[in-house]
This record gives structure tokens, sequence and C-alpha cells, in this order.
């Protein structure tokens, strides 16, 4: 017998053990509070749908004290309402063309890489989806806004269908933006996503210039066994423009 | 003597509450070595998955490099937390060998860990490794947070064991025990493979314990206000990816929609049962740990081969185990060296796989 298993724990002081429980409790609170706090749904609302805020006392205590003091310095910061539990609206890959000082394309370069492991393609997989989250554009209001004197009218970046199955990118008056169908423009994180993928693909073939376009396809739901939609095997191309390295 | 009490009940600690006991009561720190090991393999193998593409993933000048950082801070673009990471240390200007010597300095850092050497600071550097590996939100994928929930509570365990009632000297405070070597015994005899209770290493399990309870109850809950988990078709949408699917595949399958939808739905809910069930059997011995154990291990296959997945499976994994009683492990500890010394050898004889049995039955009986 080793005198270490001999003998016994010394007991804790009364102390320690407020001080452990006061940590534990409030360590958990934190983290359940950042759970309660994202926004919920889509539900029902109105005949439609809406997303719902979390509960104000979860609100106000995660993002004035323990989001910005405690979770995001020891990065805890997800919020567990996973991204992969939503099923996806659509599939998305992406199709890098790398240019020459004149504009011709010198090599092309599709994302996932079929060729890449399983680990750089899980990566590539990622990049696809965070380029293809696009977010509705507000539409014009019914009465005309006038620009303030000595200024232009501001504009606003949508997806415009040029022709079909294809969609660039275009600055549109505020009062001229679609409201039937509903205008849609890429989210501020995908165009940075776009830029910065364009950039470091430039470095690293030397390319004077990358245009990336985004192909995106929808789901396939159980009802397409039955009754297939007709459009359900069209390919969307989104063009997000043309990067020229500096 | 009941096979699932806890061994620490015979130790006459002050009669509390069931807090008291829940958080206070000492532990072998068999679980918190084991929950080590098992998660340093995780880490090592989810950083060596970079190998070859490290730059591209993390540098300043690879898939999301300097300038698109400064770009998000300056618009505060929504996306997933920038925040601080060690690789900033080799910034764009800074020569690949540089990058390299930081990508494999953390390799090796995750090795040391695993293999238990200088755990008080080892743990620390794990932690600080496997958060610096989360800054790019090009690349950002949920579970890699989750590597870091681990990584923070194994970090907060081996700060604390042993300073209580580990009898260690000055440089073991320092460092860390000798005890929490991987292959201690065989280095320093089987004295090396005796650890005194500990009341950090319980408390930690217990916080890892409720936190992935959390976890798995809010996102079985999440499912829940989207109607395609209420339909049951959930899993059929990663089963028929739109850019794999064709025309005549679904014609194939329009003959059998109805058993396949039977069955996913049934899968389907049987997993959201399990997540949202999850307290009501994660902290019950016996039969239970079946359905602890075996539905983390359906989960784990699930999520790789449907989802295709890598990290979520091996996170829930590790953090389902680590409900396991100290008994419980001791068992499992048994049964190893069991196996083991079951290898033929050129000396077959009783006497030595006695031993070896006594010796974990002996780590119960004591306590």
């Amino acid at each position: 017998m080793s005198s270490m298993q001999a003998r016994p724990p010394r007991p804790l002081p009364r102390g320690l053990k407020i001080v452990g429980s006061i940590f534990a409790v409030g360590h958990l609170t934190a983290i359940l509070l950042l759970a309660l706090e994202p926004q919920s749904g889509p539900w029902p609302f109105y005949g439609g749908e809406t997303m719902m805020e979390g509960p104000q006392f979860a609100k106000s205590i995660t993002s004035t004290l323990t989001y910005p003091y405690y979770l995001q310095p020891l990065r805890m910061t997800h919020n567990y309402h996973f991204m992969a539990n939503r099923p996806a609206p659509y599939a998305a890959y992406f199709v890098v063309h790398l240019k020459d000082e004149f504009g011709g394309v010198i090599q092309t370069l599709k994302f996932p890489d079929a060729k890449a492991n399983f680990w750089v393609r899980h990566r590539q997989e990622i990049l696809a989806r965070g380029l293809a989250e696009d977010q509705p554009v507000p539409p014009a209001r019914i009465t005309e806004q006038l620009p303030a004197a000595g200024k232009e009218m501001p504009t606003v970046e949508i997806w415009d269908m040029s022709e079909p199955g294809t969609l660039h990118l275009k600055h549109v008056d505020e009062n001229k933006v679609p409201r039937n169908p509903p205008a849609v423009r890429p989210t501020e994180g995908a165009k940075l996503l776009a830029q910065a993928y364009m950039r470091h693909l430039c470095r690293e073939h030397r390319a004077r210039s990358a245009e990336l376009v985004r192909h995106t396809r929808e789901k396939v739901t159980p009802t397409d066994m039955i009754a297939p939609r007709p459009e359900l095997f069209d390919e969307l191309k989104s063009h997000f423009g043309d990067y020229r390295a500096k | 003597m009941p096979s699932d009490r806890f061994p620490a009940d015979n130790i006459d600690v002050e009669a509390g509450n069931a807090w008291t006991r829940f958080w206070f009561t000492p532990a072998p720190t068999t679980g918190l070595h084991a929950l080590r090991v098992l998660a340093g393999v995780l880490f090592c193998a989810w950083l060596l998955s970079f190998m070859g593409h490290e730059r591209a993933f993390f540098s300043l000048d690879g898939w999301f490099d300097k300038e698109a950082y400064q770009e998000a801070q300056r618009q505060t673009v929504p996306m997933a937390p920038l925040g601080w990471s060690i690789l900033y240390l080799a910034d764009a200007n800074t020569a690949h060998s540089t990058f390299l010597g930081l990508y494999w300095s953390s390799i090796a850092v995750l090795v040391l860990f695993t293999l238990g050497v200088a755990t008080r600071i080892t743990s620390v550097l794990t932690w600080v490794v496997v958060v610096s590996f989360l800054g790019n939100p090009a690349i950002s994928y949920e579970a890699d947070y989750l590597l870091a929930i681990l990584a923070f509570y194994l970090m907060f365990a081996y700060l604390l064991v042993g300073h209580w009632n580990g009898g260690l000297t000055i440089w073991e405070q320092v460092l860390g025990s000798p005890r929490d070597l991987l292959f201690g015994s065989a280095l320093f005899g089987a004295s090396a493979r005796e650890r005194p209770l500990s009341y950090a290493a319980n408390g930690v399990m217990r916080l890892v314990q409720l936190h992935f309870a959390i976890i798995i109850v809010t996102s079985g809950l999440h499912k829940l206000q989207m109607g395609d988990w209420w339909a049951g078709v959930a899993l059929w949408y990663p089963l028929h990816p739109p850019f794999l699917t064709t025309a005549e595949s679904l014609q194939r399958e329009a003959g059998s929609a109805i058993p396949t939808l039977f069955v996913l739905s049934l899968i389907q809910y049987a997993a959201l049962a399990w997540q949202i069930g999850f307290p009501l059997f994660a902290w019950r011995t016996g039969w239970w740990r079946g359905i602890l154990l075996g539905g983390a291990l359906l989960g784990w296959l699930g999520v790789f081969f449907i989802y295709k997945m890598p990290l979520f499976g091996p996170f829930v994994m590790l953090c389902s185990l680590s409900y396991l009683t100290p008994n419980e492990w001791a068992r499992l500890g048994s049964f190893g060296r069991q196996a083991a010394s079951a290898v033929p050898s050129s000396k077959t004889s009783a006497e030595p796989k006695k031993s070896i049995v006594l010796a974990g039955n002996e780590n119960i009986k004591k306590f």
C-alpha cells in the first residue's frame, strides 16, 4: 500500500468551496445565457414567417457583460445553434478564372477541388458555403426619395439577372430596388471572402487578375422524388466581379 | 460492495448536501488523464490535417490575408469572431520558415501534452495553440470551437490538480506531476500509476459534463425550430447532395420512397430523443451507459458518413466518456491490462495476471 493512497485527502476549507461554487455557477450561467441569447425561428407570424429575438435578460447580460469580458477572451463564443442543424437551401461550389495582364484566362480552378484530400476539401466546402450567403435588400419605398442637396442618390449593390441563370453585381439607386422578385445581395462577409481568396490565388499563381463565379443549385426535397420541379437541376452562376492584383 | 458506488463514498468526507457531494468529492484522476490523452490525440489529428496547407489556411498571406482582417475589423463585418492568435507573430513579411516553426512547435506542444509531459505548462500552451488556430473566418468550422472548450477545461484541470492533495515538490508544483506521464509506470515503476484523489479532477469533470449537456440539449432544441426535423426529413438532404443527385437517381428511388423516409425519420427522431433527453440518462450508470456511449458512437458514425463532418463525432464521444465514474474507469483500465497481459509470451504464468487484476481492484478498495 503506498503512502499516497493510505493518507485520506485533506478536506477542502469552506471558503474554497464557496469560491468554487460561485465560479461554477457563474461560468455555467454565462454559457447558458449565450445559448439562450440568439434569434429563434423562423416562426409563423401573421401569414408569413419571422425570426424572433432571444429573451431580453439573456441578450442584456450576454452582450454587455459575459461575452465581451469573459467568453470572447476565452474564445467560447459559439452559441450551439449549429448551422449544420439547418438544411442548407442550396449547394455551392465556385470557380476562379485567373487572367494575365491582357485579360486572357490562363487557368481555371474549381473549389472544392475533387483531387484534394478530404480535410482540405472540407475546408474548401466551408469557404464555398461562406460565399453562398446572400441577404435580402429592402425594396424601394413607395414614395420616391430625393437625394440631399449637392449629393447624389445613394446606391445599393444587388444581384441582377442579366440573362437567365446568370447573376452579376450591379449598383442601382435606392429608389429603383426591385420589389418583385425581391432583390438580394451578397453579405459583406461573402464579398470579403471572395476578394481575399482571389488575392490569395493571384499571389500563388502570379496572375494579374481573377474572376470568381459562384455556382449554386437548390436543395432536393423528398417531394422531388414524386414530382420533380422543372428548375430543380438548374445551376445559377453568380459573378462576383474581377479583382486586379496591385 | 456495490460495483457502481463511487469509491470516494468510503472516505470520511464532511457529510454535506448533494451540491457538496457533486462538486467537492475528491476523485481519482484516471478519467481526467484518459480524457487528456484522447483529447490530445484528437488535437494532434486536427492540426496535422492542415499539414501542407498550413500557410494557405492560417498565415496572413493565405486565404484570409492581413488586408481582409483589417477590412473585417474596419467594417465590423458579422462573421466568425476574430481574436488573438500566436500565428499573427508571423505576418506576411515573415519568412516561411518562421511560420512553419510556429506550426510544428504547436504540434510538438500537443504531443507533449498528450504524453503528460510538464502538464502544468503544456496544458496552457495547448489551449493557446488550439485557440490560435481558430482565427481564420474563411475556414471557420463550428466544431473547431468545441475543441477549444475541451482544451480550456483540460488547461483548467491541470493548472489546479495536485496542489491540495498531491504532495508535490516545488518543481512538480510548477511543471506538473510525473504521475501524469502516459507511460509513467514503465519509467518510474508501478507507483507512478497510483494517483492521489483530487478535488480539481472531480470539479472540472463536472464542468465538462454540465457544459456538454448544455451543448447537446441546446442543439436538440434548436433543431425543433425547423420544420424539416419535425417532418423527419432532415437527414434526407445530406444524403442527396444537389450536385450529385440526378433525375435518374430520383426516379430510381421513387419506388422505395415510403420505406426510405420511414427509416430516415425513425433514425432522426431517435437522434433527437437522445439529444433532448440527454440529461435524463447521462449521469445514470448500469445499462444506461449503453445508451450514452452507444448513442455517441452511432452519432459519430452518422455525422461522419452522412454529413461528412470529421470533428463533431469525436468531440461528442470524448465528452460522453467524461460521465464515466472512477469505478468504471478503473474497470476499463483493468480490462485493458487483462487484455494486454492475455497476449501470449514465452513466460506464461497465472501469478502475473492475478496481480494485475488485484492492482486494478486495490485502487477501488482503498478508497
